[in-house]
């Protein structure tokens, strides 16, 4: 297999195919801290992708409580347990990936679930990492007792595992944008990338009998505009826009200050050698930093550092790009922080969104008495 | 249907101390275990020709379960096929539609010994099937072949995810060269035509929708069809979304991906290809064929008009020789695509002078 360059072990690796990255790679930040598992981005996505016949059980988009939630069932401890150790030597990737690992006569190392693993998306939901013995777990953090949000869609990989395993290239990466996309042509229903995927982000159709995937609202995308997922998130959790290799992070490109410049936002599993291009600010109320690691790579805790001190007041930048999120339809390529407000503008240089670092609030008397009313917090 | 007689398959069991085959055992040639096959095709149909022609009388679907046994017997002790004779038919039509036809034994049965795919990932490293009979027949102006082979179980279904189908394809290329045994090369171009046993079952009972698999499904409703919020998930497919302009929510079916293809009427595909990755369906389906489950394998009649209608298939005149191969897939063991048991050589096919 050619070797490849995955910035995200710092080492070179194995990959199906040489080293080729799109014009520019369309990737996506995802704040757990602000994730509340609302779900409309799931239903943003089923009602637009996935309501056809033969698609029931798809969710391209999903929100999982982890430590205990997946979708499917387990995907993510099935092919940890099937990696076998995964070693950091510092911020270099001392055990295998996927394609490394893959056994003889296979190109990618997977497993093919089954129709009862994707029968519970909502395994696990809210449920702590522990027993909830005492009362006093809430007092302060991080947490013993802890549940967070992990919001999935397909991480549109530099190195996708689907794209490696389809004997037939019926898969593909768009060098515009790096979407990867399934040719709804070509595919004929072999389903090696539902078995090659490890977030497993690619699905069988009922119906059509072939397999599909998260198309990143690829029409909108071309237009400038936001995904459906991203667009309707109520919690405004997500950065949605362009990111590059480290080597030629732009520091006025939101996306590449956190995950390049500030370091807040990282893969998720990285060590699966996918690259993948939707990254996640880790939680800060969890205690087992260990987990965070397993999911997030090495770097996950000081990214929880890194945002812990914006949101105390140090890190007016860091603050203001994540005020940004979701402020505007427009996919915001590049921000600035003035003063009090945070700035983004469009790939043409339209100004598409203004806002405050804080919003601005106002404590109102409890009695009202031009009114003659009192007023609570619940009005 | 079929007049084969038992005498014919008295005459073909293994002689003491020659080396059986069991098919469909994944295990490839044997000793004793075939042995112990062989024995029981025997054992499991007693009274066998009187019985099977009494129920084939009665026109019962279930006389596969006494024909199967026959069939893969008939394997047995035959010499490894390289050339295959397709014969004659005289006139008639090639019985692609009939297995059981009784102009099938007009040709000679070829023993094709199957082996691993181990050239191209993902493999298959062990044969699932370990050979199949082969008989073959044209008539100027189709070629068909009929295969059969063993496997215990009957896979007929890719609706779930997890569910592959059983299949079998038949590899046609210019000449009997052994680098064209696996789709051919961008030289030497090589057309397939393929069996599948779930198109098999959508062309027998209409198309096996969701509840097929799933019959306790239920779905509120699909967007933008409107329909009675308890029974959606009866709407038909692709009708009620051809009515409501909305194919758009069948990706494969609106992307015209023969695959997805709901009304079919034919369980072959033909297919061109010019090496691994490459196959694709041919844009003119004239394929056609028939399998019936035995209950202890599949018999399947296939083939194409000799004269191809496409570019770069493969056209066959009387009186001259082209390579053949063949490949079968277990649904059972997962097998698709490249996770196929090939035939190990490509063999010659002899396509006979046509004179009545």
């Amino acid at each position: 297999m050619p070797e490849v360059y995955n910035w995200q072990l710092g080492r070179k690796m194995a990959y199906l195919y040489p080293e080729v990255r799109p014009q520019r790679q369309a990737g996506a930040v995802f704040d757990t801290n602000k994730c509340i598992a609302c779900q409309t981005c799931t239903v943003a996505c089923k009602t637009t992708w996935t309501s056809g016949k033969g698609q029931e059980y798809m969710f391209w988009n999903n929100v999982e409580s982890k430590p205990w939630g997946s979708y499917p069932l387990a995907y993510d401890a099935k092919i940890l347990e099937k990696l076998g150790a995964q070693n950091w030597d510092g911020d270099v990737y001392a055990g295998k990936t996927i394609f490394e690992a893959a056994p003889e006569g296979e190109r990618v190392l997977g497993y093919l679930p089954n129709d009862l693993d994707y029968a519970y998306p909502n395994k696990g939901e809210d449920e702590t990492n522990t027993t909830v013995d005492s009362e006093k777990y809430h007092l302060r953090l991080p947490h013993d007792a802890w549940f967070f949000y992990l919001p999935r869609i397909c991480n549109h990989c530099t190195y996708p595992a689907c794209l490696g395993a389809c004997p037939r290239t019926a898969i593909f990466k768009r060098p515009e944008d790096g979407i990867v996309l399934t040719d709804e042509q070509r595919c004929r229903g072999y389903r090696e990338c539902v078995r090659a995927c490890p977030y497993k982000k690619v699905m069988y159709n009922h119906v059509t009998r072939i397999s599909e995937k998260c198309v990143l609202c690829f029409p909108a995308v071309e237009k400038g505009f936001l995904t459906r997922c991203m667009r309707t998130c109520i919690g405004k959790i997500r950065t949605f826009g362009w990111v590059n290799p480290p080597e030629k992070a732009d520091p006025e490109n939101p996306l590449d200050f956190l995950v390049h410049v500030r370091k807040v936002a990282r893969p998720l599993l990285p060590q699966m050698g996918t690259e993948p291009n939707v990254y996640y600010i880790p939680p800060i109320h969890v205690e087992n930093q260990r987990f965070l690691r397993m999911l997030f790579g090495p770097g996950a805790t000081e990214s929880v550092e890194t945002y812990r001190n914006a949101m105390e007041g140090n890190d007016p930048e860091l603050l203001g790009v994540l005020v940004l999120n979701v402020a505007s339809d427009r996919i915001i390529s590049k921000f600035k922080v003035q003063g009090e407000t945070a700035t983004g503008w469009d790939d043409q240089g339209n100004v598409v969104a203004t806002v405050p670092l804080k919003e601005p609030t106002m404590v109102r008397p409890q009695f009202d008495p031009s009114v003659a009313v009192y007023r609570y917090n619940i009005t | 249907m079929t007049d084969e007689t038992v005498g014919e398959k008295g005459t073909r069991e293994p002689e003491t101390g020659a080396t059986p085959i069991v098919e469909g055992d994944g295990k490839g040639d044997g000793g004793a275990s075939s042995g112990v096959t062989v024995k029981e095709l025997g054992t499991e149909v007693p009274g066998h020709p009187n019985r099977r022609k009494a129920i084939l009388g009665a026109g019962v679907g279930v006389a596969a379960v006494a024909a199967g046994a026959y069939g893969l017997s008939r394997l047995v002790n035959e010499p490894e096929a390289t050339e295959i004779d397709a014969v004659y038919t005289g006139g008639d039509e090639v019985p692609l539609q009939d297995p059981d036809s009784n102009l099938w034994r007009d040709a000679p049965s070829a023993r094709v010994v199957l082996g691993p795919q181990d050239v191209t990932t993902p493999k298959l490293p062990e044969a699932a099937v370990s050979a199949i009979s082969v008989r073959a027949l044209h008539d100027g102006g189709m070629i068909g072949f009929r295969l059969e082979w063993g496997v215990d179980e009957e896979s007929n279904l890719t609706i779930k995810t997890d569910q592959f189908r059983d299949g079998a394809a038949v590899l046609f290329a210019s000449e009997a060269n052994a680098g064209l045994r696996m789709m051919g090369n961008p030289a030497q171009p090589v057309t397939i035509v393929q069996w599948k046993a779930d198109w098999q079952r959508d062309v027998d009972k209409g198309f096996q929708d969701i509840t097929v698999a799933f019959p306790n499904a239920s779905t509120d409703f699909y967007p933008p069809l409107v329909k009675d919020a308890h029974d959606a998930v009866d709407v038909t497919v692709p009708d009620a979304y051809m009515q409501a302009n909305a194919t758009y929510r069948l990706a494969g079916y609106a992307a015209d991906n023969f695959q997805s293809a709901i009304y079919r009427v034919s369980p072959v595909e033909k297919l061109l290809a010019q090496g691994f990755g490459t196959s694709a369906t041919a844009p003119t389906q004239d394929a056609s064929g028939s399998g019936i489950w035995t209950d202890r394998g599949w018999r399947v009649a296939l083939g194409k008009n000799m004269k191809g209608s496409d570019p770069n298939e493969v056209s066959l005149e009387p009186g001259k020789t082209y390579g053949v191969a063949f490949a079968v897939w277990v649904g059972a063991d997962d097998n698709v695509g490249a996770r196929k048991s090939p035939s190990k050589i490509v063999l010659k096919l002899n396509v006979e002078v046509a004179q009545s």
